[in-house]
């Protein structure tokens, strides 16, 4: 595996599990229920009819939707573009981190039928005004549950939500590099998840009015490059710039817009950014020094 | 467009639909392709709007459309009549009744004696679905010879001196009652509807993007105004679908200028250019008020084209336009009366006469069911004085429908006769 979260930090959200503040975490590529030492063990009680917990929930969402286009589309195209969902306390009914949703016969107050489940939770109760997700497993469509999969996991706070595009975007690098690996039904969605981001990135890196833009997406042999030519900026990039620049959230730095990140060691890359005059890119080195020194990687690659 | 924050607009009129629905009509992208993407967009509208996902989920995302087979409509009884009931607070014309299987409609004027305040103009829209009141129409009862009884309900509209519309009744009344009593006095069933003939006629063959950019001028309604053609222009040349020097792509645009911004709203300016046929019939007379006033009861049928079957009951005439009273197979799931979707099942509203003149019909108000839906199809410009017989052409995809109606007005209808309960 190649280990494209090289130099993400790791993140972390609280999640409300069994009546108790749980955390889940992303670290390396991986994402763990902290509190649960035995997530298999529990996913079998599940399935013989014991009670399923919103921290195992979300592992499996993510688990399903970790090569789902549709996270690119829909996820944050930047800081500027912030899910009006994200905000928790707007949002109850997602069911994920919510400090007023608990569990448990005293507080329930179910209301059925609503059509979004909440990962699929058996009885996520509310004890304030709003509704819940509450909906029983199998009793809404697939379609239904995965959108409602998706919200929570987009909606996810402490950075996750991001982790979760670099990890989608990750999997379609990978498909990309193989003959006939994205069907052509996928390829507007991860145009348009790179035009997206590059577009906004650009907006926010010049400032002012609007630029006129034009957007070719490249393979990752191609060169990439920035230019201004009749008054129109025209971008070409690879795919793996979302993997490799955006998710590590270098899409600009030190001013200049960065065209490319390659990583030279486990804690070295090389980067090639481009200056607001748009002239000739620059080679930028970038070192990140761990405080427990470099990490061996190979163990996960 | 997502970043275009001060673009947005509500959930269900997203600016993808033009392009996606030109580009479906040409087969450049398929129907559930479109609506994928066009569902994706609107997930992620909602999720950056405050209250978006609620509102997503009174509306439900995108639904596939289930395929029906599509049976002829049966024919209504339609009776002319022109009768006036007096009433305590004003008089009620009775125009015509309408019998079907599952319903009994009686076409309206209601007068009342002291309206409070005068309205501005004549049939400016004030009210739908008026049930009584001081200066409302009556819902009265209805019996017919067979001892069934009913209630009614008045939906229709217009202003303090004159409302427009129909009475439906709560049960259908028996299809070959003799006559109808109105909250006790009688009227006599005794009229016949007017002839009519009706043929299918497969449309002339042309470009897709061509056909597609002039049926979606043609199809237009009250609730969604045509602002520009140019999302579906753009796509339909990305697509290669049109060559950016095809001279329709200003015929079109010259078509929109000219048109009302959305049936009723003022005419747009002259054409800049010549237009085809029967764009150019249809604006050199648009803005005249010189119609026959009258109204003709017929009961048409069509079989089945296009997957459509339409039925229509009745041609009312006034010196700005005329009105079609329309039944329309299939019902509301396929109709999409009030939107445009990727793939549209809708009618386009033709109209001709004997003298070459063309009219185009929107859907003035309209009311659904799961086999059929009805509707009030209001015409432009106004029928020609002259005219002797109008053809109703509703136009689908590769077909039409024509149902040529003799345009005897008033004569061969009786005096009106004013009695009272």
């Amino acid at each position: 595996m190649n280990p494209w979260w090289l130099g993400l930090p790791p993140a972390q959200t609280t999640v409300h599990c069994a009546g108790r503040h749980h955390q889940i975490r992303w670290d390396a590529g991986q994402l763990s229920a902290l509190d649960h030492g035995d997530p298999e063990g529990e996913r079998a009680l599940a399935a013989l009819g014991g009670q399923r917990c919103p921290c195992i929930d979300l592992l499996d969402a993510w688990e399903r939707h970790q090569d789902d286009a549709r996270v690119l589309v829909l996820a944050t195209r930047g800081p500027a573009d912030q899910l009006a969902a994200s905000d928790d306390d707007r949002y109850p009914h997602l069911g994920l981190a919510q400090p007023q949703i608990l569990q448990g016969p005293t507080f329930a107050r179910r209301r059925r039928g609503r059509g979004f489940s909440s990962m699929g939770l058996q009885a996520a109760t509310i004890s304030s005004a709003g509704w819940t997700g509450y909906a029983a497993p199998g009793r809404i469509s697939k379609a239904a549950q995965a959108e409602s999969e998706l919200i929570a996991l987009l909606t996810l706070g402490g950075g996750l939500h991001n982790r979760l595009v670099a990890t989608v975007a990750a999997a379609w690098r990978a498909r990309l590099r193989q003959p006939d690996g994205a069907p052509a039904r996928v390829r507007p969605q991860l145009q348009a998840a790179l035009y997206g981001r590059v577009f906004d990135t650009i907006q926010h890196w010049l400032g002012g009015p609007a630029v006129q833009t034009q957007f070719r997406m490249i393979g990752e042999d191609e060169e990439p490059t920035l230019v201004a030519e009749d008054g129109v900026l025209r971008a070409q990039l690879p795919f793996a710039w979302l993997v490799d620049v955006w998710a590590k959230g270098i899409a600009t730095i030190w001013g200049r817009f960065c065209l490319a990140a390659t990583r030279q060691d486990a804690q070295t890359w090389r980067l090639l950014a481009v200056g607001p005059d748009l002239g000739a890119p620059v080679p930028i080195t970038l070192q990140l020094a761990e405080p427990g020194g470099p990490r061996d990687v190979s163990r996960r690659g | 467009m997502l970043l275009a924050r001060e673009h947005r607009r509500g959930l269900r009129d997203a600016p993808l639909v033009e392009p996606a629905s030109a580009l479906v009509a040409v087969d450049a992208i398929s129907a559930t392709n479109a609506e994928t993407v066009i569902d994706d967009y609107a997930l992620a509208e909602a999720l950056r709007t405050e209250h978006g996902l609620e509102s997503r989920r009174s509306f439900g995302p995108a639904t596939r459309r289930r395929k029906r087979k599509i049976k002829p409509l049966e024919p209504r009884r339609v009776v002319p009549c022109d009768h006036v009931i007096g009433h305590g607070q004003g008089t009620l014309e009775i125009r015509r009744v309408s019998l079907a299987e599952h319903f009994t409609r009686i076409a309206v004027t209601w007068r009342p004696n002291t309206p409070q305040y005068r309205s501005r103009r004549r049939g400016g829209m004030i009210s739908i679905g008026l049930n009584g009141g001081a200066a409302g129409p009556p819902h009265p009862t209805v019996v017919d010879d067979q001892g069934t009884r009913s209630g009614t309900e008045f939906s229709g509209g217009g202003s303090e001196l004159e409302s427009e519309g129909r009475l439906t009744t709560d049960r259908p009344l028996a299809r070959n009652t003799a006559w109808i009593e109105i909250d006790g006095t009688r009227v006599e069933l005794a009229a016949q509807p007017a002839e009519w003939s009706v043929s299918i006629d497969e449309l002339p063959e042309q470009p897709a993007a061509h056909a597609y950019l002039w049926r979606r001028l043609a199809i237009r309604n009250y609730f969604h105004e045509l602002e520009s053609l140019d999302p579906a222009i753009e796509a339909l040349l990305a697509a290669g679908a049109l060559e950016p020097d095809d001279p329709v792509i200003d015929e079109v645009r010259a078509v929109l200028e000219a048109m009302p911004r959305r049936p009723g709203m003022p005419y747009g300016r002259r054409a800049q250019r010549q237009v085809p046929q029967p764009w150019r019939s249809l604006l050199s007379r648009q803005g005249r008020e010189d119609g026959p006033e009258g109204t003709i009861a017929l009961a048409a049928v069509t079989p089945v084209f296009d997957g459509f079957s339409v039925a229509v009951g009745s041609v009312e005439s006034r010196p700005d336009g005329f009105q079609i009273e329309a039944d329309v197979t299939s019902g509301t799931e396929d109709l999409e009366s009030f939107g445009w979707g990727v793939r549209p099942r809708q009618l386009a509203w033709w109209a001709a006469d004997d003298r070459d003149n063309h009219y185009l019909g929107h859907i003035q108000s309209w009311n659904g069911g799961e086999d059929h839906s009805s509707c009030d199809i209001h015409f432009w410009p106004p029928l020609h004085p002259r005219a002797s017989t109008l053809r109703i052409m509703p136009t689908g995809e590769k077909s039409r429908a024509v149902i040529t109606v003799p345009l005897a007005w008033d004569e061969e209808r009786s005096a009106s006769e004013e009695t009272s309960p």
